[in-house]
């Protein structure tokens, strides 16, 4: 903590006394400055009580300078380096003018004084202090709870021609859900830390990431999720540190995420993250536990085919156990094999990647070698069963498909179950596992198999859910 | 220097340490200091009352020599406002040496990279916690017998 005498001790390092001209009047006006300091100093804040008076040292470093004598006083100025410890200013004492003597001797000023341009810059508080506070305004954190929340829209696998065309909003990678508190982020892609902050998610409201395969939507921003957990971490523990030596109380734990991805994500991370485990691990039909402490909460998965050669790729199903189970599936990027289905028979959201469309693949003459696209959707689609099915990562190479794939999936499905497909859209949230939405306008919530559609206005734009009473025009 | 920056100034170096110093007071007396808040408001009309005067004799001269005698005053008051509650302390428990244990505490603050003002203001609770630490020492002392 800097002392009484540090800021005149900033004024005069801008001039290191040993390079003066002692012949000359630069001696006078070094002098003056103190002096003039003191005189200031005359006219004390609390006027009950007598000035600020120079101490013995800073009246003997004078006498010193007043001597014009170089040489006695690089002799001598070590006896007032003796005296400094009497200054008496400071309640306790730092030895600051000790130091300043100590400089003075050596004839080299190690400290630099603070530029008055960037003062006001070390006033403010740092980045993450304001993070923090916008955590705890927020409102929309509250709600996180036993939601489902999708943060993608489009295909992001070629941002760059992409955000040349699409707004802002169709950035993203992946979903969060939050089951009973915990968190989970599947297939943080790019922009998802953007994405997800917009929509009131916070670092801390994560405890699990799972990443389903390594392409770069899906997993181009675990990098920055994890500096910005660490970033997190180590602002939370910087201030109170002292406190920990000082007071000896417990040092609070570190927010901690743990990392389920594929093998190649996985030697990316390595080092960067804590805890890291394959997703491997959970494949087959059998429900494992996630972690022991989130009871309740269970992933398995299945080997798709997305990725050639040895590298990996999965689609996962999450159990969260509520009074029933709630199932939320996701194929992740896959073309379609029998299996797939097999795998994900039964749940209560499925989270499909569609990709794009070709002629060949509409018209069933040939299906997609790596995603599902049109035909592959279909066949999923007519060999599963969920209550809602949303369909994501829409790759509009040609134009914005979207509305059109739903109305003519549906109509080839002719389903007459209860179950709904919906388009995915940046936002789109269902709460678990009640399953319902916020309709757009009345902003109430309602089932989300009730929920209609309002086509986007232009290409490329948002599609907005609505309940029964909004679209029938009675509120 | 303008007027809002001998606020700005006083307000990290003399009103925070006295409303933090005050407050760990009546913590621990679990009452209220007659008069103490009421030092606080006089404390802002001295601050401006010394602004008029340096401006009457400095005027805009000596900006750079201005602000330093400004941080001076401040910190001098705050040294002040330290040893005052070092003095109550020693009123309550005069054995334990305060200002060695305030020393060994900005010891450690010097280590920290970043020091911020609530470092800073730690050293009351800290100073506070140093007595606390001894009364309990001798509870548990009295029991034992």
């Amino acid at each position: 903590m800097e002392t009484c005498l540090q800021p005149l001790w900033d004024v005069l390092r801008n001039e290191n006394i040993l390079d003066l001209d002692w012949n000359t009047d630069e001696i006078k006006r070094y002098i003056n400055k103190i002096e003039l300091f003191f005189k200031i100093l005359q006219n004390n804040l609390d006027q009950k009580h007598k000035s600020i008076e120079k101490p013995l040292h800073i009246e003997e470093y004078i006498k010193l300078l007043e001597s014009g004598n170089q040489q006695e006083f690089k002799q001598n100025i070590e006896d007032v380096e003796s005296q400094a410890d009497k200054c008496n200013l400071c309640a306790v004492c730092r030895g600051c003018s000790k130091k300043f003597y100590n400089d003075v001797q050596k004839g080299k000023i190690t400290e630099k004084s603070l530029p008055y341009e960037l003062e006001n810059y070390f006033l403010k508080k740092p980045q993450m202090y304001y993070y923090r506070e916008s955590m705890g305004e927020k409102k929309e954190r509250t709600y996180l709870r036993n939601r489902f929340i999708l943060l993608k829209g489009f295909s992001s696998s070629t941002p760059v021609i992409y955000s040349a065309s699409f707004n802002i909003e169709c950035n993203g990678g992946g979903f969060y859900f939050n089951y009973k508190g915990t968190g989970i982020v599947v297939d943080p892609g790019i922009g998802f830390v953007k994405s997800m902050h917009k929509h009131g998610i916070f670092i801390n409201d994560i405890d699990i990431v799972v990443i389903t395969h390594d392409h770069l939507d899906h997993n181009a921003d675990a990098e920055t999720l994890s500096s910005l957990l660490h970033d997190f971490n180590s602002f939370n523990q910087r201030t109170p540190h002292i406190m920990y030596d000082v007071f000896g109380t417990i040092c609070p734990l570190e927010h901690e995420i743990v990392w389920i991805t594929d093998e190649n994500t996985k030697r990316k991370l390595k080092g960067k993250v804590k805890k890291l485990k394959s997703l491997g691990d959970y494949t087959g039909y059998d429900r494992k536990e996630i972690i022991p402490k989130e009871r309740g909460l269970f992933l398995s998965a299945i080997k798709t085919k997305h990725i050639k050669d040895s590298e990996e790729s999965y689609g996962i199903k999450f159990f969260a156990q509520y009074e029933k189970d709630c199932i939320i599936s996701y194929t992740s990027d896959t073309a379609y094999f029998e299996e797939l289905s097999n795998f994900f028979a039964k749940q209560d959201i499925l989270v499909f990647n569609v990709s794009d469309i070709y002629i060949k693949d509409v018209k069933g003459i040939k299906s997609k070698n790596s995603h599902l696209g049109y035909n592959g959707s279909i066949e999923l689609l007519k060999n599963t069963n969920y209550k809602i099915g949303i369909a994501s990562e829409f790759c509009c190479t040609n134009g914005d498909f979207r509305i059109n794939f739903i109305k003519t999936v549906k109509r080839e499905l002719e389903k007459e179950k209860h179950s709904c497909i919906l388009p995915g859209e940046m936002g789109f949230n269902i709460s678990l596992p009640a399953l319902q939405s916020e309709c757009a306008i009345c902003k109430k919530m309602s089932d989300t198999v009730m929920l209609y559609i309002i086509s986007p206005s232009k290409e490329y734009g948002r599609i907005q859910y609505i309940c029964r009473h909004c679209a029938l025009g009675v509120i | 220097m303008k007027e809002y920056e001998y606020i700005v100034l006083a307000t990290d170096e003399i009103f925070s340490h006295m409303i933090t110093s005050v407050i760990c007071l009546e913590n621990y007396h679990r009452d209220n200091l007659n008069g103490v808040f009421r030092n606080i408001f006089a404390m802002f009309n001295e601050l401006r009352e010394d602004y008029k005067n340096t401006i009457l004799l400095m005027g805009n001269e000596e900006e750079e020599l201005q602000r330093a005698c400004m941080k001076t005053k401040c910190r001098f008051k705050r040294e002040k406002i330290l040893d005052g509650f070092i003095k109550e302390m020693e009123n309550i428990d005069d054995t334990i040496d305060y200002r060695q244990e305030a020393g060994n505490f900005y010891n450690n603050l010097e280590k920290e990279d970043v020091e911020t003002l609530e470092m800073q203001l730690m050293v009351y609770p800290y100073l506070l916690s140093v007595l606390r630490k001894k009364e309990e020492g001798n509870k548990d002392g009295k029991k034992d017998n």
